[in-house]
Protein backbone atom coordinates (compact mmCIF):
# COMPACT_ATOMS: atom_id res chain seq x y z
CA UNK A 1 0.00 0.00 0.00
CA UNK A 2 1.29 3.48 -0.69
CA UNK A 3 0.92 6.76 0.89
CA UNK A 4 -2.75 8.73 0.75
CA UNK A 5 -3.33 11.78 0.30
CA UNK A 6 -6.36 14.16 -1.27
CA UNK A 7 -3.77 15.45 -3.59
CA UNK A 8 -0.45 13.71 -2.69
CA UNK A 9 -0.17 11.08 -5.49
CA UNK A 10 0.46 7.41 -5.31
CA UNK A 11 1.51 5.08 -8.25
CA UNK A 12 2.31 1.98 -8.15
CA UNK A 13 5.37 0.91 -10.13
CA UNK A 14 9.03 0.06 -9.23
CA UNK A 15 12.14 1.67 -10.50
CA UNK A 16 11.60 -0.85 -12.99
CA UNK A 17 7.65 -1.32 -14.06
CA UNK A 18 8.02 -4.50 -15.52
CA UNK A 19 8.70 -6.20 -12.65
CA UNK A 20 5.99 -5.61 -10.09
CA UNK A 21 2.67 -8.08 -10.35
CA UNK A 22 -0.21 -6.27 -11.84
CA UNK A 23 -2.71 -8.17 -10.74
CA UNK A 24 -5.44 -6.65 -8.46
CA UNK A 25 -7.49 -8.79 -6.33
CA UNK A 26 -10.76 -7.83 -7.22
CA UNK A 27 -12.94 -7.19 -4.24
CA UNK A 28 -16.63 -7.95 -2.98
CA UNK A 29 -16.34 -11.77 -4.21
CA UNK A 30 -16.94 -13.33 -0.88
CA UNK A 31 -20.44 -12.06 0.45
CA UNK A 32 -20.41 -14.39 3.30
CA UNK A 33 -17.30 -11.99 4.67
CA UNK A 34 -17.93 -9.40 7.36
CA UNK A 35 -18.34 -6.51 5.01
CA UNK A 36 -14.87 -4.93 6.18
CA UNK A 37 -13.07 -7.74 5.06
CA UNK A 38 -14.42 -7.88 1.57
CA UNK A 39 -12.70 -4.44 0.53
CA UNK A 40 -9.04 -4.63 -1.05
CA UNK A 41 -7.50 -0.91 -1.02
CA UNK A 42 -6.59 -1.59 -4.81
CA UNK A 43 -8.23 -0.60 -8.14
CA UNK A 44 -8.69 -3.54 -10.37
CA UNK A 45 -10.52 -3.93 -13.49
CA UNK A 46 -13.87 -4.01 -11.88
CA UNK A 47 -14.92 -1.14 -9.51
CA UNK A 48 -17.25 -3.22 -7.06
CA UNK A 49 -20.00 -0.79 -6.81
CA UNK A 50 -22.10 -3.60 -5.48
CA UNK A 51 -19.94 -3.48 -2.60
CA UNK A 52 -19.89 -0.01 -2.27
CA UNK A 53 -23.69 0.50 -2.09
CA UNK A 54 -24.00 -2.10 0.12
CA UNK A 55 -21.30 -0.78 2.64
CA UNK A 56 -22.58 2.96 2.50
CA UNK A 57 -26.69 1.57 2.84
CA UNK A 58 -25.78 -0.93 6.08
CA UNK A 59 -22.28 -0.25 7.51
CA UNK A 60 -20.68 3.47 6.17
CA UNK A 61 -18.14 3.33 8.91
CA UNK A 62 -16.70 -0.60 9.37
CA UNK A 63 -13.28 -2.10 10.27
CA UNK A 64 -11.26 -4.31 8.61
CA UNK A 65 -9.45 -6.75 10.82
CA UNK A 66 -7.15 -7.95 7.94
CA UNK A 67 -5.78 -4.60 6.50
CA UNK A 68 -5.72 -2.98 10.24
CA UNK A 69 -7.90 -0.47 9.05
CA UNK A 70 -11.66 1.63 9.38
CA UNK A 71 -13.09 2.01 6.34
CA UNK A 72 -15.30 4.85 5.50
CA UNK A 73 -17.72 4.78 2.85
CA UNK A 74 -20.28 7.44 3.60
CA UNK A 75 -19.38 10.99 2.48
CA UNK A 76 -21.16 12.53 5.50
CA UNK A 77 -18.64 10.66 7.48
CA UNK A 78 -16.09 11.64 5.57
CA UNK A 79 -16.73 15.52 5.76
CA UNK A 80 -17.05 15.26 9.18
CA UNK A 81 -13.47 13.70 9.12
CA UNK A 82 -12.06 16.19 6.55
CA UNK A 83 -13.29 18.98 8.63
CA UNK A 84 -11.84 17.92 12.07
CA UNK A 85 -8.00 18.00 11.60
CA UNK A 86 -7.74 17.67 15.64
CA UNK A 87 -9.73 14.80 15.64
CA UNK A 88 -8.54 12.89 12.36
CA UNK A 89 -4.78 14.10 11.53
CA UNK A 90 -2.66 14.13 8.44
CA UNK A 91 0.19 13.19 10.30
CA UNK A 92 1.15 9.83 10.01
CA UNK A 93 -1.77 9.05 7.98
CA UNK A 94 0.27 6.60 5.73
CA UNK A 95 -0.31 2.94 5.24
CA UNK A 96 1.52 0.93 6.80
CA UNK A 97 3.60 3.23 9.10
CA UNK A 98 5.93 0.73 9.64
CA UNK A 99 8.27 -0.11 7.25
CA UNK A 100 10.61 -2.93 6.95
CA UNK A 101 13.72 -2.70 8.99
CA UNK A 102 16.05 -3.29 6.36
CA UNK A 103 13.52 -0.70 4.20
CA UNK A 104 13.62 1.98 7.13
CA UNK A 105 17.48 2.02 7.44
CA UNK A 106 18.21 2.84 3.81
CA UNK A 107 15.24 5.47 4.69
CA UNK A 108 17.48 6.57 7.83
CA UNK A 109 20.31 7.30 5.38
CA UNK A 110 17.60 9.91 3.91
CA UNK A 111 15.88 13.02 5.50
CA UNK A 112 12.41 12.91 7.27
CA UNK A 113 10.94 14.43 4.47
CA UNK A 114 7.56 12.46 4.09
CA UNK A 115 6.86 13.65 7.82
CA UNK A 116 7.01 17.22 7.16
CA UNK A 117 5.55 18.59 4.31
CA UNK A 118 2.51 19.82 3.40
CA UNK A 119 0.14 16.43 2.77
CA UNK A 120 0.98 15.32 6.13
CA UNK A 121 0.82 18.27 8.48
CA UNK A 122 -1.99 19.83 10.22
CA UNK A 123 -2.77 23.02 11.61
CA UNK A 124 -1.21 25.40 12.33
CA UNK A 125 1.82 23.58 10.48
CA UNK A 126 -0.40 23.05 7.50
CA UNK A 127 -1.30 26.32 7.73
CA UNK A 128 2.05 28.10 7.10
CA UNK A 129 2.86 25.34 4.16
CA UNK A 130 -0.34 26.24 2.15
CA UNK A 131 0.21 30.23 2.64
CA UNK A 132 2.88 29.60 1.26
CA UNK A 133 2.22 27.95 -1.54
CA UNK A 134 -1.48 29.02 -2.38
CA UNK A 135 0.03 31.93 -4.77
CA UNK A 136 1.98 29.12 -7.09
CA UNK A 137 -1.89 28.19 -7.82
CA UNK A 138 -4.82 30.15 -8.04
CA UNK A 139 -6.67 30.19 -11.04
CA UNK A 140 -5.19 33.86 -12.26
CA UNK A 141 -1.70 32.63 -12.18
CA UNK A 142 -2.56 29.65 -14.04
CA UNK A 143 -4.71 31.18 -16.64
CA UNK A 144 -1.22 33.37 -16.56
CA UNK A 145 0.52 30.18 -17.56
CA UNK A 146 -2.05 29.16 -20.13
CA UNK A 147 -0.17 30.61 -23.41
CA UNK A 148 3.23 28.87 -21.96
CA UNK A 149 0.92 25.38 -21.33
CA UNK A 150 -0.99 25.13 -24.78
CA UNK A 151 3.21 25.80 -26.29
CA UNK A 152 4.67 22.84 -24.46
CA UNK A 153 1.56 20.67 -25.63
CA UNK A 154 2.11 21.66 -29.50
CA UNK A 155 5.78 21.03 -28.77
CA UNK A 156 5.22 17.41 -27.49
CA UNK A 157 3.21 16.90 -30.12
CA UNK A 158 5.80 18.16 -32.66
CA UNK A 159 7.61 15.10 -31.55
CA UNK A 160 5.66 12.27 -32.33
CA UNK A 161 3.00 13.63 -35.00
CA UNK A 162 4.26 11.63 -37.98
CA UNK A 163 4.26 8.77 -36.41
CA UNK A 164 -0.03 7.83 -36.38
CA UNK A 165 0.49 6.18 -32.72
CA UNK A 166 1.61 6.40 -29.36
CA UNK A 167 1.56 5.89 -25.60
CA UNK A 168 -0.26 8.13 -24.51
CA UNK A 169 1.08 8.33 -21.12
CA UNK A 170 4.88 7.89 -21.85
CA UNK A 171 4.92 10.16 -24.87
CA UNK A 172 1.95 12.76 -24.27
CA UNK A 173 1.03 13.22 -20.33
CA UNK A 174 4.54 12.67 -19.22
CA UNK A 175 6.32 15.31 -21.01
CA UNK A 176 3.36 17.73 -21.19
CA UNK A 177 2.72 17.56 -17.31
CA UNK A 178 6.86 17.15 -16.65
CA UNK A 179 7.57 20.47 -18.26
CA UNK A 180 4.53 22.27 -16.60
CA UNK A 181 5.32 21.16 -13.42
CA UNK A 182 9.10 21.97 -14.22
CA UNK A 183 8.74 25.24 -14.71
CA UNK A 184 6.77 25.90 -11.73
CA UNK A 185 9.15 23.56 -9.18
CA UNK A 186 11.98 24.69 -11.33
CA UNK A 187 13.73 21.14 -12.42
CA UNK A 188 14.96 21.52 -16.07
CA UNK A 189 13.49 19.38 -18.69
CA UNK A 190 16.83 17.20 -19.56
CA UNK A 191 15.91 15.86 -15.74
CA UNK A 192 12.31 14.29 -16.59
CA UNK A 193 13.20 10.49 -17.12
CA UNK A 194 15.72 10.64 -14.17
CA UNK A 195 12.56 11.71 -11.80
CA UNK A 196 10.06 9.98 -13.17
CA UNK A 197 12.62 6.74 -12.28
CA UNK A 198 13.41 8.24 -8.93
CA UNK A 199 9.97 9.14 -7.77
CA UNK A 200 8.76 6.30 -8.06
CA UNK A 201 10.61 5.03 -4.77
CA UNK A 202 8.53 7.56 -2.79
CA UNK A 203 5.42 5.58 -3.03
CA UNK A 204 6.73 2.13 -3.82
CA UNK A 205 8.53 1.99 -0.21
CA UNK A 206 5.10 1.15 1.16
CA UNK A 207 3.57 -1.09 -1.52
CA UNK A 208 2.35 -4.29 -0.19
CA UNK A 209 2.80 -6.68 -3.43
CA UNK A 210 6.40 -5.28 -3.91
CA UNK A 211 9.25 -7.45 -2.71
CA UNK A 212 11.57 -6.89 -0.15
CA UNK A 213 14.13 -6.18 -2.80
CA UNK A 214 12.26 -3.85 -4.64
CA UNK A 215 10.88 -1.91 -1.50
CA UNK A 216 14.57 -1.56 -1.15
CA UNK A 217 15.44 -0.38 -4.44
CA UNK A 218 12.75 2.30 -3.87
CA UNK A 219 14.56 3.19 -0.88
CA UNK A 220 17.02 3.71 -2.28
CA UNK A 221 15.71 5.90 -5.34
CA UNK A 222 13.71 8.09 -2.39
CA UNK A 223 17.19 9.12 -1.01
CA UNK A 224 18.62 9.45 -4.06
CA UNK A 225 15.31 12.14 -5.29
CA UNK A 226 16.08 14.06 -1.84
CA UNK A 227 19.51 14.21 -3.10
CA UNK A 228 18.73 15.77 -6.48
CA UNK A 229 16.43 18.30 -5.06
CA UNK A 230 19.39 19.09 -2.06
CA UNK A 231 21.49 20.04 -5.04
CA UNK A 232 19.04 21.86 -7.25
CA UNK A 233 18.47 23.74 -3.92
CA UNK A 234 21.51 24.71 -3.19
CA UNK A 235 22.36 25.62 -6.74
CA UNK A 236 19.40 28.02 -6.61
CA UNK A 237 20.92 29.47 -3.29
CA UNK A 238 23.90 30.54 -5.53
CA UNK A 239 21.80 31.74 -8.18
CA UNK A 240 18.11 32.15 -7.75
CA UNK A 241 15.38 31.71 -10.47
CA UNK A 242 11.60 32.94 -11.32
CA UNK A 243 10.76 29.43 -9.74
CA UNK A 244 9.08 28.15 -6.65
CA UNK A 245 12.21 26.39 -5.20
CA UNK A 246 13.65 29.83 -5.40
CA UNK A 247 10.96 30.96 -3.40
CA UNK A 248 10.75 28.44 -0.95
CA UNK A 249 14.90 29.29 -0.07
CA UNK A 250 13.90 33.36 0.12
CA UNK A 251 10.97 31.80 2.63
CA UNK A 252 14.00 30.01 5.01
CA UNK A 253 16.69 32.63 4.80
CA UNK A 254 13.39 35.03 6.38
CA UNK A 255 11.94 32.19 8.82
CA UNK A 256 14.84 29.28 9.00
CA UNK A 257 12.93 28.05 11.80
CA UNK A 258 10.12 26.89 9.91
CA UNK A 259 11.54 26.26 6.73
CA UNK A 260 14.50 24.53 6.22
CA UNK A 261 16.36 22.52 3.41
CA UNK A 262 14.30 19.00 4.27
CA UNK A 263 11.31 20.58 4.57
CA UNK A 264 11.68 22.43 0.99
CA UNK A 265 12.58 19.06 -0.27
CA UNK A 266 9.64 17.67 1.44
CA UNK A 267 7.47 19.99 -0.92
CA UNK A 268 9.56 19.53 -3.71
CA UNK A 269 8.94 15.80 -3.78
CA UNK A 270 4.93 15.38 -3.05
CA UNK A 271 4.26 18.70 -5.65
CA UNK A 272 6.47 17.08 -8.68
CA UNK A 273 4.59 13.60 -8.01
CA UNK A 274 1.15 15.22 -7.34
CA UNK A 275 1.84 17.36 -10.13
CA UNK A 276 2.71 14.35 -12.26
CA UNK A 277 1.39 11.03 -11.56
CA UNK A 278 -2.37 12.11 -11.43
CA UNK A 279 -3.12 14.56 -13.93
CA UNK A 280 -0.99 12.42 -16.34
CA UNK A 281 -3.38 9.16 -15.85
CA UNK A 282 -6.38 11.85 -15.53
CA UNK A 283 -5.83 12.74 -18.93
CA UNK A 284 -5.62 9.71 -20.38
CA UNK A 285 -9.10 8.39 -18.63
CA UNK A 286 -10.00 12.02 -19.94
CA UNK A 287 -9.36 11.39 -23.60
CA UNK A 288 -10.66 7.88 -23.18
CA UNK A 289 -14.41 8.84 -21.55
CA UNK A 290 -14.62 11.58 -24.66
CA UNK A 291 -13.98 9.47 -27.29
CA UNK A 292 -16.26 6.39 -25.93
CA UNK A 293 -18.40 4.37 -28.27
CA UNK A 294 -15.36 4.52 -31.02
CA UNK A 295 -15.71 8.13 -31.61
CA UNK A 296 -11.98 10.01 -32.64
CA UNK A 297 -11.49 13.35 -30.56
CA UNK A 298 -12.42 15.59 -33.70
CA UNK A 299 -15.52 13.84 -33.79
CA UNK A 300 -16.54 15.08 -30.57
CA UNK A 301 -18.51 18.12 -29.30
CA UNK A 302 -15.44 19.60 -27.46
CA UNK A 303 -16.51 23.16 -25.84
CA UNK A 304 -14.64 24.78 -22.50
CA UNK A 305 -17.41 23.65 -20.80
CA UNK A 306 -17.54 19.72 -21.43
CA UNK A 307 -13.72 19.50 -21.22
CA UNK A 308 -13.79 20.85 -17.73
CA UNK A 309 -16.79 19.26 -16.86
CA UNK A 310 -15.36 15.68 -18.26
CA UNK A 311 -12.32 16.74 -16.20
CA UNK A 312 -13.83 16.91 -13.27
CA UNK A 313 -15.86 13.72 -13.73
CA UNK A 314 -12.30 11.53 -14.59
CA UNK A 315 -11.60 12.84 -11.44
CA UNK A 316 -14.77 11.46 -9.38
CA UNK A 317 -14.12 8.38 -11.35
CA UNK A 318 -9.84 7.76 -10.68
CA UNK A 319 -9.39 8.88 -7.46
CA UNK A 320 -9.54 5.50 -4.79
CA UNK A 321 -9.41 7.26 -1.55
CA UNK A 322 -7.24 8.62 1.48
CA UNK A 323 -6.60 8.47 5.06
CA UNK A 324 -6.51 10.14 8.19
CA UNK A 325 -5.18 8.74 11.73
CA UNK A 326 -7.56 9.53 14.86
CA UNK A 327 -5.67 11.59 17.72
CA UNK A 328 -8.36 10.62 20.58
CA UNK A 329 -11.10 7.90 20.61
CA UNK A 330 -14.42 9.12 18.16
CA UNK A 331 -17.37 7.89 17.26
CA UNK A 332 -18.18 7.95 13.65
CA UNK A 333 -21.01 6.93 11.57
CA UNK A 334 -22.40 5.16 15.27
CA UNK A 335 -19.09 2.92 15.08
CA UNK A 336 -16.67 3.75 18.29
CA UNK A 337 -12.73 4.25 16.89
CA UNK A 338 -9.76 3.96 19.27
CA UNK A 339 -7.08 6.28 19.15
CA UNK A 340 -4.02 6.32 16.86
CA UNK A 341 -6.46 4.28 14.57
CA UNK A 342 -5.67 5.14 10.34
CA UNK A 343 -9.16 5.66 8.99
CA UNK A 344 -9.38 4.84 5.34
CA UNK A 345 -11.85 7.13 3.36
CA UNK A 346 -13.20 5.19 -0.02
CA UNK A 347 -13.70 8.18 -2.30
CA UNK A 348 -14.47 6.12 -4.93
CA UNK A 349 -17.55 4.60 -3.27
CA UNK A 350 -19.05 8.09 -1.94
CA UNK A 351 -18.37 9.35 -5.48
CA UNK A 352 -20.64 6.76 -7.04
CA UNK A 353 -23.64 7.08 -4.86
CA UNK A 354 -26.77 6.92 -7.13
CA UNK A 355 -28.53 9.48 -4.56
CA UNK A 356 -26.06 12.19 -4.94
CA UNK A 357 -25.47 11.98 -8.60
CA UNK A 358 -28.11 9.69 -10.43
CA UNK A 359 -25.99 8.30 -13.22
CA UNK A 360 -22.79 7.20 -12.25
CA UNK A 361 -20.39 6.63 -15.35
CA UNK A 362 -18.97 9.69 -16.74
CA UNK A 363 -21.11 12.30 -18.18
CA UNK A 364 -19.12 15.19 -19.97
CA UNK A 365 -22.32 17.22 -19.66
CA UNK A 366 -23.31 16.42 -15.82
CA UNK A 367 -24.39 19.57 -14.19
CA UNK A 368 -22.34 20.74 -10.97
CA UNK A 369 -19.58 18.31 -11.93
CA UNK A 370 -17.13 19.47 -9.61
CA UNK A 371 -19.22 18.15 -6.55
CA UNK A 372 -17.35 14.89 -5.71
CA UNK A 373 -14.18 14.25 -3.54
CA UNK A 374 -12.04 13.33 -5.82
CA UNK A 375 -10.17 16.32 -5.08
CA UNK A 376 -10.25 16.12 -1.28
CA UNK A 377 -11.82 18.68 0.51
CA UNK A 378 -11.14 20.74 3.77
CA UNK A 379 -7.92 22.30 4.17
CA UNK A 380 -6.55 19.63 2.58
CA UNK A 381 -8.22 20.16 -0.71
CA UNK A 382 -5.82 20.09 -3.60
CA UNK A 383 -3.47 22.72 -4.04
CA UNK A 384 -3.30 22.10 -7.75
CA UNK A 385 -6.95 21.50 -8.59
CA UNK A 386 -6.86 24.39 -11.15
CA UNK A 387 -3.69 23.74 -12.30
CA UNK A 388 -5.45 20.13 -12.89
CA UNK A 389 -8.49 21.69 -14.79
CA UNK A 390 -6.60 23.58 -17.21
CA UNK A 391 -3.50 21.18 -17.94
CA UNK A 392 -6.87 18.64 -19.00
CA UNK A 393 -8.88 21.41 -21.07
CA UNK A 394 -6.05 22.71 -22.85
CA UNK A 395 -4.43 19.21 -23.74
CA UNK A 396 -7.42 18.39 -25.14
CA UNK A 397 -7.67 21.25 -27.20
CA UNK A 398 -4.44 21.10 -28.39
CA UNK A 399 -4.47 17.43 -29.06
CA UNK A 400 -8.04 17.98 -31.19
CA UNK A 401 -6.48 20.65 -33.21
CA UNK A 402 -3.37 18.51 -34.46
CA UNK A 403 -4.00 15.16 -34.52
CA UNK A 404 -6.84 14.58 -36.71
CA UNK A 405 -8.70 10.88 -35.62
CA UNK A 406 -7.22 10.58 -32.38
CA UNK A 407 -8.33 8.01 -30.71
CA UNK A 408 -7.53 5.51 -28.05
CA UNK A 409 -6.65 1.96 -30.21
CA UNK A 410 -9.22 0.03 -31.08
CA UNK A 411 -7.66 -3.20 -29.22
CA UNK A 412 -6.88 -1.31 -25.75
CA UNK A 413 -6.98 -3.81 -23.16
CA UNK A 414 -5.95 -1.84 -19.60
CA UNK A 415 -3.28 -3.50 -17.84
CA UNK A 416 -4.10 -2.21 -14.35
CA UNK A 417 -1.19 -1.26 -11.76
CA UNK A 418 -2.16 -1.89 -7.89
CA UNK A 419 -2.43 1.50 -6.46
CA UNK A 420 -4.62 2.39 -3.41
CA UNK A 421 -5.17 5.89 -4.54
CA UNK A 422 -6.38 5.98 -7.75
CA UNK A 423 -6.85 4.17 -10.80
CA UNK A 424 -3.45 3.48 -13.02
CA UNK A 425 -2.94 1.68 -16.05
CA UNK A 426 0.38 0.55 -17.02
CA UNK A 427 -0.26 1.99 -20.64
CA UNK A 428 -2.86 3.88 -23.09
CA UNK A 429 -1.80 3.47 -26.81
CA UNK A 430 -3.83 5.74 -28.72
CA UNK A 431 -3.85 6.52 -32.38
CA UNK A 432 -4.48 8.96 -35.31
CA UNK A 433 -4.12 9.95 -39.08
CA UNK A 434 -1.19 11.14 -40.63
CA UNK A 435 -1.68 13.43 -43.17
CA UNK A 436 1.43 14.06 -45.18
CA UNK B 1 -33.21 44.04 2.13
CA UNK B 2 -29.29 44.35 1.21
CA UNK B 3 -27.20 40.57 1.10
CA UNK B 4 -23.01 41.24 0.94
CA UNK B 5 -20.92 38.38 0.56
CA UNK B 6 -18.34 38.01 3.04
CA UNK B 7 -15.20 35.72 3.26
CA UNK B 8 -13.06 35.29 6.71
CA UNK B 9 -9.69 35.56 5.75
CA UNK B 10 -8.13 33.77 9.02
CA UNK B 11 -10.66 31.00 7.72
CA UNK B 12 -9.92 31.10 4.20
CA UNK B 13 -7.11 27.99 3.12
CA UNK B 14 -7.72 28.83 -0.73
CA UNK B 15 -9.74 25.93 -1.97
CA UNK B 16 -10.87 28.01 -4.71
CA UNK B 17 -14.30 26.08 -4.32
CA UNK B 18 -16.39 29.16 -3.77
CA UNK B 19 -14.61 30.40 -7.46
CA UNK B 20 -15.82 26.99 -8.97
CA UNK B 21 -19.25 27.51 -7.63
CA UNK B 22 -19.94 30.68 -8.39
CA UNK B 23 -16.75 32.10 -10.79
CA UNK B 24 -19.03 35.58 -10.91
CA UNK B 25 -18.79 36.22 -7.33
CA UNK B 26 -16.39 34.92 -5.70
CA UNK B 27 -11.90 34.88 -7.19
CA UNK B 28 -8.52 34.74 -5.53
CA UNK B 29 -6.39 37.26 -4.27
CA UNK B 30 -2.59 36.77 -5.23
CA UNK B 31 -2.07 35.13 -2.20
CA UNK B 32 -4.66 32.90 -2.77
CA UNK B 33 -7.46 33.91 -0.40
CA UNK B 34 -11.11 34.26 -1.51
CA UNK B 35 -12.29 37.74 -2.17
CA UNK B 36 -15.71 38.64 -3.12
CA UNK B 37 -15.75 39.92 -6.30
CA UNK B 38 -19.32 42.42 -6.00
CA UNK B 39 -19.88 44.35 -2.64
CA UNK B 40 -23.57 43.35 -2.69
CA UNK B 41 -25.72 40.56 -4.27
CA UNK B 42 -28.05 42.20 -6.72
CA UNK B 43 -30.39 39.21 -8.03
CA UNK B 44 -32.26 36.17 -6.49
CA UNK B 45 -30.04 33.88 -8.85
CA UNK B 46 -26.50 35.95 -7.60
CA UNK B 47 -28.22 35.32 -3.78
CA UNK B 48 -28.88 31.75 -4.56
CA UNK B 49 -25.11 30.60 -6.54
CA UNK B 50 -23.85 32.35 -3.51
CA UNK B 51 -25.36 29.98 -0.84
CA UNK B 52 -24.42 27.33 -2.68
CA UNK B 53 -20.44 28.70 -2.03
CA UNK B 54 -21.25 29.24 1.93
CA UNK B 55 -22.94 25.67 2.17
CA UNK B 56 -19.83 24.51 0.20
CA UNK B 57 -17.16 25.66 1.57
CA UNK B 58 -15.21 23.66 3.70
CA UNK B 59 -13.92 25.83 5.93
CA UNK B 60 -16.68 28.23 6.63
CA UNK B 61 -15.02 31.26 5.63
CA UNK B 62 -18.59 32.62 3.57
CA UNK B 63 -21.12 34.28 5.28
CA UNK B 64 -23.47 36.55 3.76
CA UNK B 65 -24.56 40.04 5.68
CA UNK B 66 -27.81 40.98 4.85
CA UNK B 67 -28.69 44.94 6.02
CA UNK B 68 -32.30 46.79 5.47
CA UNK B 69 -31.78 48.66 2.33
CA UNK B 70 -31.27 52.62 2.11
Amino acid sequence: MSVTSAASVTSATSANPESVPASCPVSGQDAALPIGERFELTFGEVTPTDLYDEARANEPVCYSERLGLWIVTGEAEMRTMLRDPKRYSSVKHWIPYQEHPEVQAILDTGLPVKSMNMFTSDPPRHAYLRGLLNAEFTPQRIASKEARMRQIAHEVIDGVEHRGEMNFSDEFGDPFCMTVMGDILGYPREDQELLKRLEFGYINVALASCTLEQKKQAARDHVAHQEYYADLIEQRRRDPKDDLISRLIAESERNGEQMNTAAIIGECLSLQIAGHSTPVQCLGFLLQGLTRGGKTLGEVDCPPQVLISGFEEIVRLTLLGYSRRTTEPVELGGRQIPEDALVYMVVAAANRDKEVFGDIEFDPHREKAHKHLGFGWGRHFCIGAHLARAEGRIAMEVLRERLPGLRVAPDFVPDWLPNTAFRKVRRMPVVWEVTR
Amino acid sequence: MKVMPRVDRDRCMGTGLCHVTAPKLFDLDQEGHSVPLVDELDSAEDVEFAREAVDGCPLEAITLVTEPAG
